[in-house]
């Protein structure tokens, strides 16, 4: 692998408007009630103050991804910039994939009967335009970066209690929400 | 929660008690030599399930026109391997049953070899739910439970269809080792909600099981009932009415197809979102 | 085959975005910021994404249809002659009738801010003198406070908020209302600069603040005047405020008499020590700007709300600050001919503003005005002679008026009510005939903003929808079937240009503050007017005095107090103790919805944990809220840091048959005569109770 392409959000600059989601909706095609990229409002309030942000999450195009290992057809692969593609013509709708990405990534199409996600707008990458959503995004909060080559000691990862699912090793960061002070 | 997954029930409860008549053939064989004509039942039988199994299993599939694709990658992916167990399976069987119209000698080792092919797919199969994402499969639970079920349902099977043609230390034999099957998957099921509760999605799933009435439905009709039946009735010597093996058979039906629905429907996966 | 046009988002929003679309034969395919646009900068919010879907709704209407009968849903589909018929028929025979043109009343507000859609006042201008609603359900008060204060309406360039060292975010909601502000207040956040967000509840922008301080509702006046005493206690004033503003001594007279800091907690809900760390911090910054929103000038204290604040800007010195100031609006850059609707040539281009676009042409006609936010209560009285036909054009009056009660009794008083729209609403339903019109990528227009600088022109992308027709070419074909059927009977233009029309808009006032040399050049692109950066600069104001005035004679003179000084709110009654404040929700502009994913099951009511326990309600239980004005059923939802004495209630889609201002009646605001004829809609001072339904 040679590069590892990867979201970046500041959480302090996002708004939770949605713009991403709509603008990956709408360049996509993708039938309501459809989204490649979901929201999700997170709150810890204490006397003196409060943290109330939003993590804007799609697909995560894990270092190692548990689509890819799971799915029976070789729907997926990896390509050298570390994009995770859904090749839908080797897809048989099995939905290994959708049960088993522990971020809810790949989803089912109704339409299609066969799983989709977010694909990381690689054709507009490779014209050296910005994915849909980082396009969309109007205060600057999503951004995609070569994240190996960033510097990450500020930024925090996912986490969650398994450590076997930290083995996915989701290509994503965050930047710490601030708190608003009471 | 997860959902009700129809086709795959029918898949892997039909797939085991096929798969567990085979095995149960080899073991009765092992023993004393299998009469032709219980060796020919069991192996129809075995493969009619078998084929409504397969066909079910493509009901899952968003595209089962496209089935032949979800083979290639054996590398990485148990749903593949258990297709390609499960057709290595079917072959075997098809053997079986040219032999159970052309007997011949190699009968023991046929059935030896579709038995291990039909395990090996078995354990895929539950591979396939060994996911980090959901921890109340990602242990050896799926494994043992599908095993179980083939190992109990199979025998109760073969009791049935031998009949009459069955030593009655045969029939008992068998249904001890129901008896067993059923005590080791209580004492399974205990094991394994004591161990998933350990996690906030396990014990989710623990939760829902003890609370749904269909999971004590499934422990009266699938697990206690028949063990109380078999365990009158072998204590007492008696043979078993042909009616009571049915009803156990039933009971145990019922019961494990409950089961497994639950075992769908109580999935609990993580969904990983927290930064903190 | 792909081609680009600019576009303007025309909908009653700071953020006035310029658009770029891009058709695919003749097809709309997507819409995207203009990255030319300074402010827009090439992002557009979440609304005008949906922009495509919606031009190409199912639920668009696309020919005109009478109704058989009000309220009945049966449609009719009908040709533009016949009801271009039906229309001219019925002002004939009005104005036959009764001898002049006043039966006739035009409703219009802010569904398309476009200065072509004035074709509207231009039609009914006109037919003579006729029935108006006037002035606004937004921001009068505020409006008024500011033209006291600074002699007229003006702000800062937004981004003048840049330079701000310290940055007051005053009852409004950028993250939801105004998002192209939000880059700005970020990255002066990530500078080091404290923003500190004073609100009744913990909102999207609270969320994204340095600071948040809950305000109690409807005392923020007094709030300032409580910030401004600790600055005069403090030493803190503006040292050379006496060169440049009027009755200071007065005013800290006042303050030092009557302000009271443990009564301004108390009221307020501050704690004393947080006003004086917040007054001084104020003080001693600079520059330090205040950003003052519509929502804590819907009160019947609203004006005086907003005027506190000025007076608390001035006394600190920030006014004319660069990076400073108390900014809330302008419309300053509103200064088109007004010939389209017929604006008499010796008006003062400030009179010709955004709001203020009925013509008064004292010397041929004069109209009869009615208050927009008490039309249907006024309309009623209207006697010698009544209003006997409405037309509803850019406006949802059934669904954003109050009293309620008020406009069905007027429906049945009417002969006729046409409604031209894009999609059935509310008030749809009570309409005789409608009219189906374009989308801002259907026709030319002209917009200007009322936050930001920027002027520009709106190119039509596509051909109309279906048979629909943009207001200017309705007022054309109405006039042009008027002066068939009678001529002479109609003096707006029969028909033209749309382009030249719009053309003729941009006028020498305009064109000097573009620094344009002739009006084509603003078909170039969006134009940015040549103001300086920071309102009042050279602090020479527009005021009877040339100063700030914290004393105004002209205040007094319309029975206001001549200071800032604090009146209370309405206060709850026992038998309707809670205040119900419902804030714009950022799916939704008024009435106006932009996606049927946001449309919600019920209305939610958002209580704060006190509220929930006084009544005994957890969220997810059913509820009814009731006043004398009517009655909703809903949902609870428990929140953090909502009022301890209110219920919130977005404005939020809601698959419902009644509107949420079911609950409202008409409170007036203090002020808004002065600027706009009519005072503003006091929304705020709605009072309900509740119980839980089982």
């Amino acid at each position: 692998m040679v590069k590892q392409l990867g979201f970046i959000l500041d959480t302090n600059r996002c708004l939770g408007c949605g713009a991403c989601i709509k603008a990956c909706q709408i360049n996509n095609q993708l039938p309501a009630p459809l989204k490649w990229r979901q929201l999700r409002q997170i709150e810890r309030a204490g006397d003196s103050q409060i943290q109330r942000f939003f993590l804007s999450t799609a697909c995560n195009h894990c270092a190692n991804p548990e689509c890819l290992r799971v799915c029976p057809g070789g729907a997926y692969y990896k390509r050298r910039d570390g994009i995770v593609l859904h090749n839908p013509e080797k897809c048989t709708g099995c939905q290994s994939c959708v049960g088993s990405c522990p971020f809810n990534a790949p989803q089912l199409n109704p339409f299609t009967q066969k799983a989709g996600k977010c694909q990381l707008c690689y054709d507009r990458l490779d014209q050296g335009k910005s994915p849909h959503c980082v396009q969309a995004c109007l205060t600057g909060a999503l951004q995609l970066h070569e994240i190996r080559q960033t510097e990450n000691n500020q930024l925090l990862r996912l986490t969650a209690q398994t450590p076997s699912l930290r083995l996915t090793r989701p290509s994503v960061f965050y930047k710490p929400p601030r708190p608003t002070e009471l | 929660m997860g959902t009700w997954e129809w086709p795959l029930i029918v898949f892997t409860v039909l797939s085991q008690i096929s798969i567990g008549i085979i095995v149960g053939l080899l073991g009765l064989d092992c023993r004393n030599q299998l009469k032709e004509k219980l060796f020919k039942q069991g192996v129809v039988v075995s493969g009619i399930l078998l084929m409504i199994a397969l066909l079910a299993s493509l009901f899952h599939l968003g595209h089962p026109e496209a089935a032949y694709r979800a083979i290639t990658h054996l590398g990485s992916s148990w749903l593949s391997r258990e297709i390609l167990f499960f057709i290595l399976t079917f072959v075997g069987w098809l053997y079986l049953l040219w032999l159970s119209f052309h007997p011949a000698g190699k009968l023991r080792s046929s059935l030896l070899i579709t038995s291990v092919l039909g395990l090996l797919g078995i354990i895929s199969s539950a591979m396939i739910y060994v996911l980090p994402r959901v921890p109340a499969w990602n242990n050896v639970a799926p494994v043992f439970f599908f095993i179980l079920t083939a190992g109990l349902l199979g025998a109760l099977a073969l009791v049935i269809l031998g009949g009459k043609e069955l030593q009655p230390e045969q029939k008992k034999s068998l249904l001890n080792w129901a008896l067993g099957c059923i005590i080791v998957s209580i004492f399974m099921f205990v094991l394994y909600a004591s161990t998933i509760k350990v996690n906030a999605q396990g014990a989710a799933t623990v939760q829902f099981l003890l609370s749904s009435p269909l999971f004590w439905l499934r422990a009266g009709l699938g697990w206690l009932a028949p063990l109380i039946l078999l365990l009158i009735g072998l204590k007492s010597q008696k043979v078993f009415t042909a009616s009571t093996l049915y009803l156990v058979f039933a009971l145990v039906g019922v019961g494990e197809i409950l089961g497994r629905a639950l075992f769908y429907v109580s999935a609990v996966g993580i969904h990983i979102s927290a930064l903190f | 085959m792909y081609q680009t046009h600019r576009n303007i988002c025309p909908r009653n929003c700071y953020d006035t975005c310029s658009i770029l679309s891009t058709t695919r034969n003749g097809i709309l395919i997507s819409v995207e910021g203009d990255p030319l646009h300074e402010y827009t900068k090439g992002k557009l919010c979440a609304k005008a994404l949906e922009d495509v879907k919606k031009v190409y709704s199912q639920k668009r209407i696309r020919y005109p249809m009478k109704q058989r009968g009000r309220f009945s849903g049966y449609w009719e589909r009908i040709s533009w002659d016949e009801a271009l018929n039906l229309i001219a028929g019925t002002i004939l025979r009005l104005r036959e009738e009764y001898g002049n043109a006043l039966p006739l009343a035009l409703n219009k507000y802010s569904g398309n801010f476009g200065v072509l859609h004035n074709a509207m006042e231009g039609l009914f201008s006109g037919l003579g003198s006729t029935t108006r609603a006037i002035g606004s359900p937004c921001w009068s008060a505020g409006v008024d406070a500011q033209t006291y204060d600074f002699g007229t309406f003006f702000c800062s360039d937004p981004g003048d908020m840049g330079k701000s060292q310290l940055i007051w975010l005053w009852g409004v909601n950028p993250a939801w209302t105004a998002v192209h502000q939000m880059p700005l207040l970020l990255n002066a956040m990530d500078r080091g600069v404290k923003v500190v967000c004073f609100d009744t509840y913990f909102s999207a922008t609270a969320a994204r603040s340095s600071h948040f301080i809950q305000v109690r509702p409807g005392t923020d006046g007094l709030l300032a005047l409580g910030f401004s005493k600790v600055i005069v206690e403090e030493n803190l004033l503006d040292p050379d405020l006496a060169s440049y503003s009027l009755g200071h001594e007065e005013f800290i007279q006042y303050l030092r008499r009557d302000i009271d800091l443990n009564h301004c907690a108390e009221i307020t809900g501050v704690p004393v020590k947080t006003i004086r760390e917040l007054a001084v911090d104020y003080a001693k910054t600079h520059p330090a700007c205040i950003w003052a929103g519509f929502g804590l000038q819907r009160y019947t204290n609203g004006g005086q709300n907003l005027r506190a604040i000025d007076a608390l800007g001035a006394l600190a010195g920030h006014i004319g600050e660069p990076g400073g100031g108390v900014q809330y609006g302008q419309f300053k850059t509103w200064q088109f001919a007004g010939q389209l609707q017929g604006l008499h040539p010796k008006q003062t281009p400030e009179s010709k503003g955004l709001l203020k676009s009925v013509p008064q042409d004292k010397e041929n006609r004069e109209d009869r005005l009615l208050s927009i936010n008490n039309f249907a209560e006024q309309a009623l009285q209207c006697s010698d002679p009544p209003v006997k036909m409405l037309w509803i054009s850019g406006r949802n009056p059934l669904s954003q008026d109050g009293n309620l009660h008020l406009w069905k009794a007027l429906i049945q008083k009417l002969d006729y009510i046409v409604i031209s729209d894009l999609f059935h609403s509310m008030s749809s339903q009570a309409a005789d005939l409608f009219l189906p019109v374009t989308t801002h990528y259907e026709h030319w227009d002209l917009h200007a903003s009322y936050w930001h600088y920027w002027v520009g022109v709106n190119e039509p992308t596509i051909a109309p929808v279906g048979e629909s027709r943009s207001d200017l070419q309705i007022a054309w074909a109405v006039s042009h079937k008027l002066n068939q059927l009678a001529p002479g009977s109609c003096a707006f233009p029969t028909g033209g240009e749309e382009k030249e029309t719009l053309l003729k808009e941009v006028g020498p006032d305009m064109l000097e503050i573009l620094g344009l040399e002739t009006p084509e050049e603003i078909l170039n692109g969006p134009v940015r007017a040549r103001f300086p950066a920071t309102a009042w600069e050279n602090r020479r104001f527009k005021t009877p005095s040339g100063r700030f005035e914290f004393g105004s004679a002209r205040a007094e003179a319309s029975g206001l107090p001549a200071f800032p000084v604090y009146r209370p709110p309405l206060s709850p009654s026992e038998e309707f103790p809670l205040r119900l404040l419902t804030p714009h929700h950022a799916t939704t502009i008024n009435s106006q919805v932009y996606s049927s994913e946001t449309e919600k099951e019920d209305f939610i009511f958002h209580l704060s944990p006190e509220v929930a326990e006084r009544y005994a309600l957890q969220t997810g239980e059913r509820v009814l809220v009731w006043n004398k004005f009517g009655k909703l059923e809903g949902i609870v939802q428990i929140e953090n840091r909502l009022p301890r004495e209110a219920v919130i209630l977005y404005q939020e889609p809601v698959k419902s048959n009644l509107p949420l201002n079911s609950l409202m009646g008409t409170p007036n605001t203090d002020m808004g005569n002065l600027s706009l004829g009519a005072p503003g809609f006091a929304l705020n001072e709605t009072f309900i109770n509740l119980r839980k339904l089982n």
